[in-house]
């Protein structure tokens, strides 16, 4: 590629400096070497302007949105479950650790009077409304759970 | 909607996951997708995959683009790594082509040799002819400089081929190619024809 072939195709680029684009546009008009390389060019530019670019078949928009749309469903939707799982959890965690420390509390007294293989539990404990409370929420937020996750499940299988 | 911005579309699907939003982003650039997708597969079929997986990877990282491109520039790279990808999984590792004009010799001279000016349609038509007798990356190069809007710093950022002047080289490469396969394919005529 000669010198001239290569300062008007970066001129044809745009990638010359304000000064140098001044020079070539110059020597475009006075010099007809110059002239007639620019003037090839220009010719191989409207050529490729005039190319088209393949049409994309039709039902590729269709094929893309269905993609889409499963895509979506785990993305936009699951945040919003798995928040709402791991606040389920939070709560599943702390009825299970509260009786459990209850428990310990209620039971270490009666281990401390070693009767610990006729009554683990104190009347207390058994008498006491805020555990039987709390296991009950326990296993509601528990079911609950399960049920919710299997109807996830179910409608992420349909559409796919 | 149709008439907003990329920016803008995105900005908005960013904000709230929208079909429309999306199908707007999609009605838009899938044809310059599927060119590019073509390009490289060749197949019809494996091209309109490249294009779907393409835009689902750009859905799955879109959280990440910040606009320090265009948009169209970010999505073609995302095309032109699924299309390497897919070449890199069904044909195996992918060897850089090189331009071999004197392999497609007789391909270029089993046409007969054109007298004359060419209308805009056949001229068109050979340059076609040229981009596909040219290596994958160099047609890739010329296809995203005049057919795709994108400057060389883009297509750099598109191929991941660092430096503007390796960019330039490529692109001088590519054109020098194309001229000499249009000289051998127009007989002679290529500067009167072209």
């Amino acid at each position: 590629m000669n010198k001239t072939e290569i300062n008007i195709r970066n001129y044809l680029d745009g990638s010359l400096s304000g000064e140098q684009e001044r020079k070539i546009a110059l020597l475009i008009d006075k010099d007809a070497a110059y002239r007639e390389e620019f003037e090839e060019l220009i010719r191989l530019r409207d050529g490729f302007d005039n190319l088209l670019l393949p049409e994309a078949p039709t039902g590729l928009t269709s094929k893309i949105m269905s993609a889409y749309r499963v895509e979506m469903l785990p993305t936009v939707f699951p945040p919003k479950a798995k928040m709402e799982n791991k606040f389920e959890k939070l709560i599943l965690n702390s009825l299970l650790l509260v009786p459990l420390a209850m428990l310990i509390i209620y039971g270490g007294i009666e281990f401390s009077h070693a009767n610990i293989h006729r009554q683990v539990l104190s009347e207390e404990i058994k008498s006491s409304w805020i555990i039987w409370a709390l296991i009950l929420l326990n296993l509601f937020y528990g079911t609950r759970l399960v049920i919710k996750s299997h109807q996830f499940t179910n409608s992420k299988i349909k559409i796919q | 909607m149709q008439q907003w911005e990329d920016s803008r579309l995105i900005a908005a699907f960013k904000l709230k996951p929208d079909d429309k939003v999306f199908e707007v982003l999609v009605n838009r650039y899938q044809r310059y997708a599927y060119a590019i997708a073509l390009n490289y597969v060749k197949d019809e079929t494996d091209a309109t995959d490249v294009v779907q997986e393409s835009f689902m990877r750009m859905l799955r990282s879109l959280h990440t683009f910040r606009g320090g491109s265009r948009f169209s520039t970010w999505l073609y790279s995302l095309v032109y790594f699924t299309s390497v990808d897919w070449i890199r999984k069904n044909r195996g590792p992918v060897f850089l082509q090189v331009d071999n004009i004197e392999e497609h010799y007789d391909e270029i001279l089993h046409g007969e040799p054109i007298a004359g000016n060419l209308d805009q349609k056949i001229r068109a038509e050979y340059i076609e002819k040229a981009l596909k007798l040219i290596s994958e990356d160099n047609a890739m190069i010329i296809r995203l400089f005049y057919f795709m809007d994108q400057s060389l710093d883009e297509i750099g950022i598109i191929m991941n081929i660092p430096g503007k002047s390796a960019i330039k080289v490529r692109l001088f490469r590519a054109r020098a190619a194309m001229k000499q396969i249009l000289n051998d394919l127009l007989g002679g005529h290529a500067k009167e024809s072209l």
